[in-house]
């Protein structure tokens, strides 16, 4: 069974009165040592997914499984004790350090909470392995602010790792990062989840790094899944018209390869997102008159071994024919990860 | 091509309490009528400086300490401020990274374009400013114009106040516009948008754009020439498809590798260059460099144009190779 287990997660907030149904019954598993990516525009509910699951915000309905705790039925005084085994790693690193602390405070903050037992030998202890595994063993003594983004963005996650948690929620964290020092993020992430067998929930909008890190994505558009799967498989390729859109933002470094034009319509007006059918009818340049009328829900597509699903009804009219089935990595807006290696 | 824009050994310090820092130093470059230059760096590079610098938007503390920027042959480092504030707006437009930066969240949007308007066409009615107002708005692909003139920055979306900023910054028809990431805070989908639309305003009024991003891809995809940025410096300069397809530098080389799924080659190692409160001595990349060696940390690089067309690299490694394949046989 899977380590973390979400069914039908539902959150409907209320901004000056009108409901925004931020997200829309969502459900996915991890497994202990892989990553999920949730990925999306901004406002379609990803970093809302995150802070459900690890009730930092409480869902109108739903389940959610961590091992065999069910997270969303705790009462409230247990729910800080569960924390331990379900951290978080925020996009902006410099805003969720304290200034006024020292880098070996900040690190030992969750175990003065969780673990009060231990002496303060113990304690100095832990502190000096965590940050050896993110590399930055020396700087205990040091203030946030003398840091660089990179290495601040490395004590957020010697901060989320130090209680020994099972399940992370990575929220955007290498977006504020420059490129090279992006890449040494994601390699200390990809190390401690191999080491010690962490789940992710990794949320971002780039899909270049999430060719990296994940093993399989959640595409979210308006609070729903339009598309989940390998990410192989869905980058190569993508069957829900969001998700095309979303590959076609991609630009190469390569001037030779020019983009493909964007897969956008402009808004349609007049078409009541709140009436039943397609949530992506208004900007969908396949649009048919079956995307009205009935709300949608994901449907298994292709090889039934990959648990690929996709909401759209076209689907199957916009697979490509056998012969043209590009191959991972021939199409210019989806460069192989060729980076693996490092 | 015209030369509408040339850079000369342009430098900028800024004064902070432990000094003067070495933000901008001894940057060339020009750009031709009808041109989009990218500048590209990571972060502190000092790329932002030095367009900023163009238009007088320093930050707090900070001046140009040398060199010229003739705009037209007018050195804009030479005006005074009234007479700068004249050719900013008019011929010199300029977008942000945060659009709501640029608009006043108290006013009415059509009122901020009338003091636009008028700050450079004293005697223009209302009725005229927002018609040009409506015009530049539907340009820039926004539907209703009249509902966002009437209505206030805070009630516009990222992408539709980065519109509104662009309408401001075109209106006037500038011969050259300068942004600064505009599209870094922007969804990948309305990013392409807003790049396309900022690209078909230049192009067809024969207009120049200065293109500051940290976004590789965006450099390739939307500029006719670059300049790659490190410490302050200009390392490498040329044609967007040369640069791109046969990097030079090893800063630029490290640059291209370490896109995400894009790269080939040599990873860029991470850190970055320290503040610096002395002029550089040596190559401000060799503690980076997996070439450098002694002669780079004391010498500084030559400037090697000897590449073919406009191409400029500053090292010592491609000096020398030059200097072995240029020479006679024998």
């Amino acid at each position: 069974m899977a380590h973390l287990r979400v069914e039908n997660l539902t959150k409907t907030f209320h901004a000056g009165g009108e409901p925004v149904r931020a997200v829309g019954g969502v459900s996915f598993t991890i497994e202990r040592g892989k990553t999920l990516a949730l990925i999306g525009e901004s406002g379609s509910g990803k970093s809302t997914v995150g802070r459900l699951v690890l009730r930092l915000v409480d869902a109108d309905a739903g389940r959610v499984h961590l091992g065999d705790v069910d997270v969303l039925s705790l009462p409230p005084h247990r729910v800080r004790a569960q924390r331990r085994e379900m951290q978080i790693v925020f996009q902006e690193p410099f805003e969720s350090l304290n200034p006024r602390m020292r880098v070996a405070d900040i690190v030992a903050e969750p175990l003065v909470i969780h673990e009060r037992g231990l002496t303060k030998d113990q304690r100095r202890q832990r502190v000096r392995d965590v940050l050896d595994e993110v590399g930055l063993v020396d700087y205990g003594d040091r203030y946030p602010q003398g840091l660089s983004g990179g290495q601040q963005q490395r004590i957020g996650i010697a901060r989320a790792l130090i209680t020994n948690p099972s399940f992370v929620v990575l929220d955007e964290p290498t977006s504020s990062l420059d490129l090279s020092v992006q890449a040494q993020v994601l390699d200390v992430l990809s190390q401690v989840q191999e080491r010690h067998g962490l789940a992710y929930l990794y949320i971002s909008h780039d899909l270049a790094t999430v060719r990296e890190i994940a093993d399989d994505v959640a595409v979210m558009y308006r609070g729903e899944f339009r598309e989940v799967g390998p990410v192989a498989a869905i980058t190569s390729d993508p069957r829900d018209p969001y998700t095309r859109l979303l590959m076609s933002g991609f630009l190469s470094v390569d001037p030779r390869e020019a983009p493909a034009p964007l897969q956008s319509a402009p808004a349609r007006p007049g078409v009541d997102l709140n009436e039943p059918g397609c949530v992506f009818r208004a900007r969908c340049v396949h649009v048919a008159e079956e995307c009205s009328g009935t709300d949608l829900s994901l449907s298994p597509v292709g090889d039934t071994k990959m648990l690929r699903q996709v909401r759209c009804v076209r689907h199957d009219e916009l697979a490509p024919a056998p012969d043209d089935v590009p191959r991972s990595g021939a199409d210019p807006t989806c460069p192989p990860p060729d980076r693996q290696e490092r | 091509m015209t030369v509408l824009l040339e850079a000369s050994n342009l430098s900028v310090n800024i004064d902070t309490p432990r000094g003067d820092l070495h933000v901008v130093e001894d940057v060339s470059f020009s750009l031709g009528e009808g041109e989009i230059l990218g500048v590209v760096g990571e972060s502190g590079c000092g790329k932002s400086t030095t367009v900023r610098s163009l238009i007088g938007l320093l930050p707090r503390g900070g001046r140009v300490t040398g060199g010229s920027a003739l705009f037209d042959g007018v050195d804009l480092f030479a005006q005074r401020p009234a007479s700068l504030r004249a050719i900013r707006g008019d011929q010199i437009g300029f977008v942000a990274q945060n659009p709501f930066g640029l608009l006043n969240p108290v006013l009415p949007i059509a009122k901020q374009f009338r003091t636009l308007i008028r700050a450079h066409r004293g005697g223009l009615g209302k009725a005229e400013c927002a018609s040009m107002a409506r015009e530049a708005l539907l340009r820039t692909g926004i539907h209703e114009p009249d509902r966002v003139l009437h209505g206030y920055a805070h009630q516009l979306s990222g992408g539709m106040a980065q519109r509104v900023v662009i309408a401001m910054a075109t209106i006037l028809d500038p011969r050259l516009l300068i942004s600064d990431e505009p599209t870094t805070a922007l969804d990948v989908t309305i990013q392409r948008q807003v790049l396309e639309l900022m690209r078909d305003v230049v192009r067809l009024g024969n207009r120049s754009m200065i293109l500051v991003t940290h976004d590789l891809g965006v450099v390739a995809q939307f500029c006719d020439s670059v300049i790659v940025m490190y410490s302050g410096s200009v390392v490498e300069s040329g044609k967007v498809a040369e640069v791109f397809t046969h990097p030079e530098h090893p800063y630029t080389r490290g640059l291209l590798a370490s896109v995400p799924g894009g790269g080939r080659g040599e990873t860029l190692p991470p850190g970055g260059p320290p503040a610096r409160f002395e002029p550089a001595r040596g190559c401000q990349f060799a503690p980076r460099c997996s070439r450098a060696e002694t002669l780079c940390s004391v010498e500084p690089p030559p400037t090697v144009s000897s590449l073919g067309g406009d191409r400029r690299v500053r090292c010592h490694f491609v000096e020398i190779e030059e200097a072995t394949h240029g020479a006679p046989a024998g």
